[in-house]
Order: C-alpha cells, then sequence, then structure tokens
C-alpha cells in the first residue's frame, strides 16, 4: 500500500538572474515497509526530493507543479503549524552530518527527550524514562549517563547514534537517512547501517536511504531508484540493479562500483550538466555513448520493462 | 635499498599536539617515480604527516631528508627553494582557491611567488600549456570557482600544481570531494602524468579502490603508528594486520567472503593513544594480554612486508 507518491514534481531555485532547475518532474512511490534507496552524485535532487516532502527546503526555492501525497494529503499544501505535527512524529530524518545536527549547547538527552515532549505529552520522568531506553537501544553503553553528555563529548559515531535514537524517538511512518554515514570513518559506516536496519526491523515503518554510494545502498535497500540531474531514471529492485542495470548512466556507475582490477579506473567521461540550463532532450545525451537522434530532442518517457524495473531511456521505448 | 634513489627519506618522525602524539616515529621513503600509498581513517594522522612533509608543519623530532639534505630544521627562507619542488594537491579544490578571483588570477598569484616564472608570456605560454595537458578548454580561465565543477576544478587545481615542476606531490584525498563517476577520470590523468614527467606521489587517502588503482606501495596507519607497509599487491592480496584487514572489508574488497566479520568493535577513542601495547588491541576481536601489555615493533613477516602486531602470524 502506498505510504509516500510523488507525482511530477518539480523545484527551481531563484537567482537573482536565472532559475536554477534542480528537479524536473520527479515520481517516486514509496510503499509502507518498503526500503528505498535513492542514488545519485551530488547535485542530482535527492536531497531536494527528501527536503521537499518534509517542507524544509531553502529559501528561494519554488515548487513549480507536482504533488507529494502522503496517506491521502497533499503535504504541499500544509501550513508551517500542520508540519510541524508531521515532522519528528510520522517522518523524521536523519541528516548527514551529526556533529551539525545536534544542538553543541545542550546535552543529548534534553534534546531526544524535547521530541517526546513535544509529540507524546508533558510527562517529563517518562520522557527521560523512554529516552534512556531508546538510547541503549542504539547502543550507548552507559545509557543513563550519556543523557548528560554534551555532542562534543561523544564521537562522530556516537553522535549519529543520537541522530538516530531521537528520529526514532516517535516511531515514524517514514524515516529518511541522508547519507547518514558519509561524515563517518569507514569501520563505522557499516556499524551504523547495521543498527538502522536492526532497529526498523519488523516495525511498521518505510527507510529511504539517500546514498551516493551505489554498493552500500544496494546491501541496505530492497528497492532502488537512480537519481541524473534531477530526473529518476531507473527503479529496480537492489539485486537486479547490480546485475542488469539499463540505463546507461546506470551502468556506467555499476561499471565505475564493481570494476576494480587493473591498473586504469573506470569513469564516465564529461560531467553533470549546469543547473541553470534548460534540458530539452535527455539530461544524459551529452555524456552518453549509445546516444540517439531523439535523445538530443525528446525527453524520454518512464517504461516499464520487467516487474518493477522502470527505465527512462528512449533505447528501451521499442 | 639504493639511497641515492629516494626522493624523500623519513626517519623517526614524531609530531605532538598538546595532549595527542599525532605522529608516532614514522619512517618512509619514497623513490623517484614512485607512489606511496598511505592509508588510514580521519585522526590517524596520515594528513598530519604530508603537512609535515611539506613543513606546514613542524616536527618535534625525527629526521626529513630531500635527496640527502636534512631538511626538517631549515629556516624558512632557505626552505623556499623546495617548495617548488615538493607541491601539495588538497581535497577540496572549492576552498584551495580563492572565491573571488578567476583561476588565471589565482595561478598567476602562485607563479608570482616563484623567480623562475615572474615574466609575465612566459607564465601564459606555460599555464596553456598545462591546461591542455590536464584537458581543460582556456575558457575556463575567465571563470571563477563557483561557475565550475568539481572535477574541472580539480584539474585547475592540479594546473597550479605542475606549473612549477614539482618532483614529488602529495595528494591529499584528491578524490573524496568528487562524485564516483568522475574520480576515475582524475585518477587516470594522475597516472598519464605520472609517466610523462616522472614525479612521485604520496597519496593520501581512505579510498582503498583509489589506492589499489594508483600505489605502487601502501603504508597503513593508526593512531599516528604504521601498522603493515608493503607493495599494493601483497597488501591486498594477503593482509596480515586485523586493522588492514578491516579496512579491506569496510570497502568490501575482500577476496574471502568466508572470513569472519566484525574483526573491529566499537571506534576509535583518543584514550587508545596512550596504550603501551597495541593501540588497536581494545577493538581487535583477536586481541589477548600480550597484545595490552607488550609493544610491537614493525616486524618484517615476509619480503617486503612489514606488520606491527603480535599474531599477525596465527591468525
Amino acid at each position: 500500500m502506498a505510504l509516500l507518491k510523488i507525482e511530477d514534481l518539480k523545484l527551481d531555485i531563484e537567482n537573482s538572474n536565472q532559475n536554477s532547475h534542480i528537479l524536473h518532474g520527479v515520481n517516486l512511490l514509496i510503499n509502507k515497509r518498503d526500503r528505498l534507496g535513492l542514488v545519485g552524485e551530488s547535485g542530482s535532487g535527492k536531497t531536494m526530493t527528501m527536503r521537499t516532502v518534509i517542507q524544509l527546503l531553502p529559501k528561494k526555492t519554488k515548487i513549480i507543479s507536482g504533488k507529494v501525497i502522503y496517506q491521502n494529503q497533499n503535504l504541499l499544501q500544509k501550513t508551517e503549524e500542520e508540519m510541524e505535527k508531521i515532522r519528528g512524529r510520522e517522518i523524521s530524518v536523519i541528516f548527514q552530518d551529526a556533529t551539525s545536527a545536534l544542538n553543541p549547547v545542550y546535552p543529548i538527552g534534553k534534546q531526544i527527550s524535547d521530541i517526546y515532549l513535544r509529540h507524546k505529552g508533558r510527562d517529563k520522568k517518562k520522557a527521560l524514562e523512554e529516552t534512556v531506553n531508546i538510547l541503549r537501544r542504539v547502543g550507548f553503553p552507559k545509557p543513563s549517563e550519556s543523557v548528560k553528555a554534551f555532542p562534543h563529548e561523544l564521537s562522530g559515531g556516537m553522535c549519529q547514534r543520537a541522530i538516530i535514537a531521537m528520529a526514532l524517538m516517535c516511531s515514524p511512518k517514514l524515516l529518511i537517512a541522508d547519507e547518514p554515514t558519509t561524515g563517518l570513518d569507514v569501520t563505522i559506516q557499516n556499524q551504523v547501517i547495521d543498527l538502522i536496519l536492526d532497529v526498523i526491523k519488523g516495525k511498521d515503518v518505510a527507510f529511504v536511504f539517500i546514498s551516493h554510494d551505489i554498493g552500500m545502498v544496494t546491501k541496505a535497500c530492497s528497492k532502488v531508484a537512480v537519481m541524473y540531474a534531477g530526473h529518476i531514471v531507473e527503479t529496480c529492485t537492489a539485486q537486479r540493479i547490480l546485475k542488469k542495470p539499463l540505463h546507461p548512466y546506470t551502468k556506467g556507475l555499476v561499471r565505475c562500483y564493481k570494476t576494480i582490477i587493473g591498473k586504469r579506473m573506470v569513469y564516465i567521461r564529461g560531467s553533470a550538466p549546469e543547473l541553470i540550463k534548460t534540458i530539452s532532450g535527455c539530461p544524459f545525451e551529452p555524456r552518453c555513448d549509445v546516444a540517439m537522434d531523439i535523445c538530443k530532442r525528446q525527453k524520454p518517457k518512464s517504461i516499464q520493462v520487467e516487474k518493477e524495473h522502470w527505465v527512462t531511456c528512449h533505447k528501451w521505448n521499442n | 635499498m639504493n639511497q641515492n634513489n629516494n626522493i624523500i627519506q623519513l626517519i623517526d618522525v614524531k609530531k605532538e599536539f598538546p595532549k595527542i602524539v599525532a605522529v608516532n616515529n614514522v619512517s618512509l621513503c619514497i623513490k623517484s617515480n614512485e607512489t606511496l600509498g598511505l592509508v588510514g581513517e580521519s585522526g590517524c594522522g596520515k594528513s598530519t604527516l604530508g603537512k609535515c612533509i611539506l613543513k606546514l608543519l613542524k616536527i618535534d623530532s625525527g629526521k626529513i631528508i630531500y635527496r640527502g639534505n636534512p631538511i626538517h630544521n631549515l629556516p624558512e627562507a632557505l626552505f623556499r627553494p623546495y617548495r617548488k619542488r615538493i607541491q601539495m594537491l588538497f581535497q577540496n579544490p572549492l576552498t584551495s582557491f580563492n572565491p573571488f578571483y578567476s583561476i588565471q588570477a589565482s595561478i598567476n598569484e602562485f607563479c608570482n611567488l616563484n623567480d623562475d616564472l615572474k615574466e609575465k608570456g612566459e607564465i601564459i605560454k606555460k599555464i596553456k600549456y598545462e591546461m591542455n595537458r590536464v584537458g581543460l578548454s582556456q575558457r575556463i580561465l575567465t571563470s571563477k570557482p563557483n561557475e565550475l565543477s568539481g572535477g574541472q576544478l580539480q584539474r585547475a587545481a592540479l594546473v597550479r600544481t605542475l606549473i612549477v615542476e614539482p618532483e614529488l606531490v602529495v595528494l591529499d584525498e584528491p578524490t573524496s570531494s568528487l562524485d564516483m563517476s568522475i574520480r576515475g577520470q582524475i585518477i587516470n590523468l594522475l597516472q598519464d602524468i605520472q609517466e610523462q614527467l616522472k614525479v612521485s606521489y604520496l597519496i593520501i587517502s581512505h579510498n582503498l579502490r583509489v589506492i589499489k588503482t594508483i600505489a605502487h606501495r601502501v603504508l597503513v596507519m593508526y593512531l599516528g603508528e604504521i601498522v603493515e607497509e608493503t607493495t599494493t599487491k601483497k597488501l591486498f592480496n594477503k593482509p596480515f594486520h586485523p586493522y588492514t584487514r578491516a579496512l579491506l572489508e569496510a570497502a568490501l574488497l575482500n577476496i574471502n567472503e568466508n572470513e569472519t566479520k566484525d574483526i573491529l568493535k566499537g571506534e576509535v577513542t583518543q584514550t587508545s593513544r596512550n596504550l603501551i601495547g597495541c593501540k588497536l588491541a581494545p577493538r581487535c576481536q583477536y586481541s589477548k594480554k600480550r597484545c595490552f601489555q607488550q609493544k610491537q615493533e614493525l616486524e618484517e613477516i615476509e619480503k617486503d612486508h612489514l606488520v606491527r602486531c603480535w599474531r599477525a602470524k596465527e591468525i
């Protein structure tokens, strides 16, 4: 059953002279208990898509068109007050940089229990109890002492655990993790992903994992959506994307990820298009090795190739 | 080992910050036309070591010898001539360019500091030549850093680095701010440049894929100490130290799938720095009493393969 449905979302950022086009009609469906990975390079719009969902957009952004339907309600029409009730309670986010997502002047215990007090009632004693419980679950060895710890006293990994605790405090229906491991050391990254997967296991929660690392995403998720320059170019299951990618961009990414033998590194030629340009054809056309005439002129449509495998490429449009 | 072949040699280099020994008695040498990889997690002292080589930080003890000349205690005026021979390419090109200057102005500024490159016509000719080498169009010379993509900007930074014809370039995480599809472009370019110019690289990175492609030899550091040193081939085929194994596993490069996972518990703690024995012992699943109590030196386990671990041969 659909939990969140994003329909034809178009988004611009207004600059003084020219607008940057960030999203070009994004369609995405997240079912209940889904584990969706959103993969793409920096600037491909993956973070902006999810920020639109929780309505935490930077100033000067303008939604041109589209709907974000969460449990039959369009979130784009909600007022700020209504959104405040949804954020943290229904939809919560684990942000990229744990140390800057926490307030440096308050102990972590206060910051976590604040979420409880805001959404679940005013019993401070109960809030503290719940905070200790959730800190224990995310792997703090001495949770009753850790509630008094300030963010600077904790390591990056521990801060990220505190953020995870915060995100899960009100048992949200949708958990968005925006590059949760980017600032962390490689040996900690797996620990953090395993922890997130462990705490949501068996719960009624959908998980969206935003990352540029296609390997990490396929390990943690069951479905993958690949974004390029504000378009969703391919959606399919996690196993399939590594074995049988269809879009030339995904193929390139998978090749970059898989090939480690030899003295040369694999890459995709060129670089991502500039955001201020209007794209009339396929956004990947200038970098694509199999581009045809039509790719320059016409935008490809999303085509269902197999069950649960969608690709946006003219090659597959018989 | 032929001493004369070494571009740079570090002997027992130590760098302390208040309360922390960032680099603890590290010795290494880089031969001409060689790429040495330096691997480790954040806080292990790899960037500090790079900065010590460039004399951006003063070392507390030990020696740095450049082509037979000790350079670690030279005053700045006498060190100047070495600055152009040892260059650095930084992690984030967006912060290593002045945002108000055009690319041309940034590179000019750099050239003006150099006695050999004072003549204006000469500089422009040289810039254009190097731009061509790294595959940038000359149009971007008038652009400001924020108008360029990460890949373009890193190439421009490379132009600035190469223009003084260095012998050794310290590459501090040259690709970590770049996208996966662009990374290969820069790494392959660096390899081509090495072939053409015969420069040596010290590449600092936590990305083992990059290291595997470009480096000839690799040093693995943990909390300021070298824990394993060997050729790239040996390191990736048969790593000995548990920390190296954990790193390979985290990067999904482990060949032996059946090996027990989760070699390391917890994370780097600063208190481990004060341990007498192995600094990895509290996190290592193989650690025994001896690991905590006795200090192990780098030991040659096989030819050209140095490891600092008491249990390297058993596990």
